[in-house]
């Protein structure tokens, strides 16, 4: 039955209800009042019958006292005026029958019983005292049929029966319009909604054609509708950007690796004169380095898109940062024959910073500038403050169409344009600048008087009080030659146990530890470096993290859990390609003393090693 | 019919025996007498040292002792009801007074005057003489004739109940 109801459509719903609910409420209201009037009437009755009967006796009493039925009977005979009384008779105090009345001219009288008073559904009667003086002297018997009431009865049912028909007719022709008002909007919104998910047409919309629910229920629906249709545009608009940077990046990642095969080919080919020899070497050196940094920019990217770039934040010179990463762009900059000056108004200028973020944005803002300044122009660095502090990076170079002035610094976004186009590059230094110097509590704009004018970069950065000690500047890929002549014994005596899965990069750093004077073993596994440990403690142990099996992590473990007599403590060197602030934590929890990320740079691992195994070394010797 | 009223009259009246001695005429007259007190409203009178309600008999008594054994223990305007033969001059003390068949009515009705007296008798002509209720014989059946205007003029209320089994009328009489 509910099942039944349930799958009816709206409609049928509606107007059953409205029907439902009209004829229970009149059933409810016609035998409410049919009771009441059964009610009324017993009372009506059972007063009438009383007070024809007192009446009755009162007039009777002469009679009765003076033994005269002939009176009795003329005063009975008043009953004729109500035609339901059938009969009544009148006894005398010792019940015998004294008077009578039939309204049908005869009949018998019952012999008198007690006094009484019953009103039933056929018939009615009262037998009542007659006194006087107080004194009881007689009794009348009244006895009416009910054809009265059942004539009215029956009226009453059949009026309340046609009211219920015409109110039943009614509320079906006024339930049908009201719930066309209901039900329309919904049947509509119905199929409009199945239209949409039939044809995915997300540009129809629902009519809102009232202030009620069901208009909330359009309006809810059409916001929907309106959200799918943005989410469609953006996605659509997300994945154009996607396709025109993925053909960017292959193209970038294309460039370089193209240098570095041909040379590697022109290399492997002929003899050639040490001169070409060695621009080959620099050549592929360059393009890797830049294929690098194209894809530490990009996990740059990806982790700030994500969310996942946290700031660890100390007391940092900002100064001192502008300081190195002008040091570090100057032989750039002087082999395009730019001059760089630097103007820095206090020093030292103390903020709370990242010092390698802050220094990345600096670094960012100058090489952009080296790139985008002709040979001969100049660049000028400007430390100053006002209520914080200001850094601006000038050049004097290609100048910024003001219409892309507002889009700059969005990821991507600088693709589109032509001169990056003509010098290469992802177009995600400035968004990476822009996140970073947010992520700080700063802010990062451009400005440029149109193409060919050159621009300004402005970031502006919060300040704290100066506080005792800055924290010394970690000065990461510090350009340094592979081999010095200087370096190639720094680490002689030093036997270092080298771990990593990847052939290749266990023999490239056994090559640069042993370029060093190091004695490298080099293992493939977790397992095959614990026997190598036990056969003979290293000096220091260099491990990758990631590896089949078994990880460095857990490596480390193992190791840090022997005593300090078999190795427990020997210093260890994580380098790994996971290269998160939180991957550094979970390195150096595990038990590492130092974390690297790939890609290294030889000379810092060298010196990593040397001020590892110095003490132990020295311990050793001495 | 007879037995019937016999029984009646048998059943208000108390003495037995002496009911045997009277005829049914007067056992029925008797009962009416004491009957009709509670249909008829004398006025309000300063009592005189009258401390009963008294139903007189003219001359002589034909109840024997019925009547007055009827009345023991019983009121009329609040006073115990007693029965009494009485002379004509004495008849206005009385409250009802009865003048039997044979004896003249018209000494008894100068006596009572304007007094609040309920004259009763049995004679064709009592009504017209002055009296206010007047016993019948209606085919074996005591009936009474009322002159309304005799009773208004002793200052008696007389019930319309009353007034509607009597058969006298008011051209009666005065």
């Amino acid at each position: 039955m509910r099942h039944w109801f349930r799958d009816l459509p709206i409609r049928r719903k509606l107007g059953l209800m409205t029907l439902a609910s009209s004829v229970i409420a009149l059933v409810f209201a016609a035998v409410g009042i049919f009771t009441w009037d059964v009610i009324q009437y017993r009372r009506e009755i059972t007063r009438d019958l009383t007070a024809q009967a007192r009446t009755i006796g009162e007039n009777s009493t002469a009679s009765i006292t003076f033994e005269d039925p002939r009176a009795a009977g003329e005063t009975l005979a008043v009953l004729e005026i109500h035609p339901n009384v059938e009969y009544a008779c009148m006894f005398r105090a010792d019940g015998s029958l004294f008077a009578t009345y039939f309204r049908d001219g005869r009949g018998a009288c019952p012999g008198a019983a007690g006094d009484m008073l019953d009103v039933g559904w056929r018939d009615a009667q009262i037998i009542a005292p007659i006194n006087l003086n107080g004194r009881r002297i007689g009794s009348v018997l009244i006895h009416r049929d009910m054809t009265d009431v059942i004539e009215r009865l029956s009226v009453l049912g059949a009026i309340l029966t046609a009211l219920l028909a015409f109110a039943v007719l009614l509320a079906t022709l006024v339930g049908h319009r009201m719930q066309r008002t209901i039900a329309d909007p919904l049947l509509t919104l119905a199929a409009t909604a199945r239209v949409v998910s039939d044809t995915k047409n997300y540009s129809l919309r629902g009519e809102v054609r009232s202030n009620d629910e069901v208009g909330t229920v359009v309006q809810a629906f059409n916001d929907m509708l309106d959200r799918v249709e943005e989410r469609n545009a953006e996605l659509s608009h997300a994945n154009r950007l996607k396709d025109e940077f993925l053909a960017t990046l292959s193209h970038e990642l294309r460039t370089p690796l193209n240098a570095i095969l041909g040379w590697i080919r022109i290399v492997r080919s002929a003899d050639l004169p040490p001169k070409t020899r060695t621009r080959a070497l620099e050549s592929i050196e360059r393009n890797a380095g830049l294929q690098a940094r194209l894809i530490e920019d990009l996990l740059e990217v990806s982790r700030i898109v994500t969310g996942k770039l946290h700031l660890q934040t100390t007391r940092t010179d900002l100064a001192a940062i502008v300081d190195a990463a002008v040091e570090i762009l100057q032989p750039a900059a002087t082999a395009k024959n730019i001059a760089i000056t630097t103007t820095i108004d206090q020093r030292p200028a103390m903020t709370n910073a990242d010092p390698d973020r802050l220094q990345q944005v600096i670094w960012n803002l100058l090489s952009n500038a080296v790139k985008f300044t002709p040979p001969g122009g100049r660049i000028a660095v400007q430390l100053g403050r006002d209520d914080g502090y200001v850094l601006t990076v000038t050049d004097n170079g290609l100048g910024i169409d003001p219409a892309m002035l507002p889009q700059m610094f969005q990821p991507f976004r600088q693709i589109d344009a032509s001169p990056t186009r003509e010098q290469g590059g992802l177009g995600l230094g400035l968004a990476i600048v822009r996140q970073l110097v947010e992520l700080h509590g700063g802010t990062v704009s451009a400005r440029s008087q149109g193409v060919g004018t050159g621009a300004t970069f402005e970031v502006r950065l919060p300040s704290v009080l100066p506080a005792e000690e800055p924290k010394r500047v970690d000065r990461r890929r510090t350009p340094t030659p592979m081999a010095s002549a200087a370096g190639s014994r720094l680490l002689s005596g030093v036997n270092v146990l080298v771990v990593d899965d990847e052939e290749d990069a266990r023999e490239l750093l056994k090559t640069v530890l042993e370029s060093y004077g190091a004695t490298v073993t080099i293992v493939a596994s977790a397992p095959e470096a614990m026997s190598e440990f036990e056969r003979s403690t290293p000096h220091v142990i260099v491990s990758d993290i990631g590896m089949p099996l078994e990880d460095g992590f857990s490596l480390m473990r193992r190791v840090r859990e022997k005593p300090v007599h078999a190795g427990g403590d020997v210093p260890a060197i994580a380098l790994t390609a996971y290269a998160s602030a939180s991957d550094r934590e979970a390195a150096l929890t595990a038990g590492y003393q130092a974390h690297v990320a790939k890609p290294f740079e030889p000379a810092d691992v060298a010196r990593l090693v040397h001020d590892l195994t110095r003490p132990a070394l020295h311990s050793r010797s001495g | 019919m007879r037995r019937f009223l016999v029984a009646l009259v048998l059943s208000t009246a108390t003495a037995w025996t002496s009911a045997q001695e009277v005829p049914l005429e007067y056992r029925v007259k008797a009962a009416y007498l004491f009957n009709f007190t509670k249909f008829i409203d004398w006025p309000v009178m300063p009592t005189g040292g009258r401390n009963s309600f008294s139903i007189c008999l003219a001359g002589r008594n034909p109840f024997g002792t019925m009547l007055s054994s009827t009345l023991v223990g019983e009121t009329a305007a609040g006073l115990p009801m007693a029965a009494r033969v009485v002379s004509a001059d004495q008849a206005s003390s009385c409250q009802i007074l009865f003048v039997p068949r044979g004896v003249a009515a018209a000494p008894y009705l100068r006596g009572i005057g304007a007094a609040p007296v309920l004259t009763v008798g049995e004679s064709p002509d009592f009504l017209t003489q002055g009296g206010a209720i007047n016993f019948v014989l209606d085919g074996g059946r005591v009936r009474f004739e009322i002159n309304q205007a005799a009773a208004a003029r002793a200052q008696l209320k007389v019930s319309s109940r009353l007034l509607q089994l009597g058969r006298g009328n008011d051209s009666q009489g005065d």
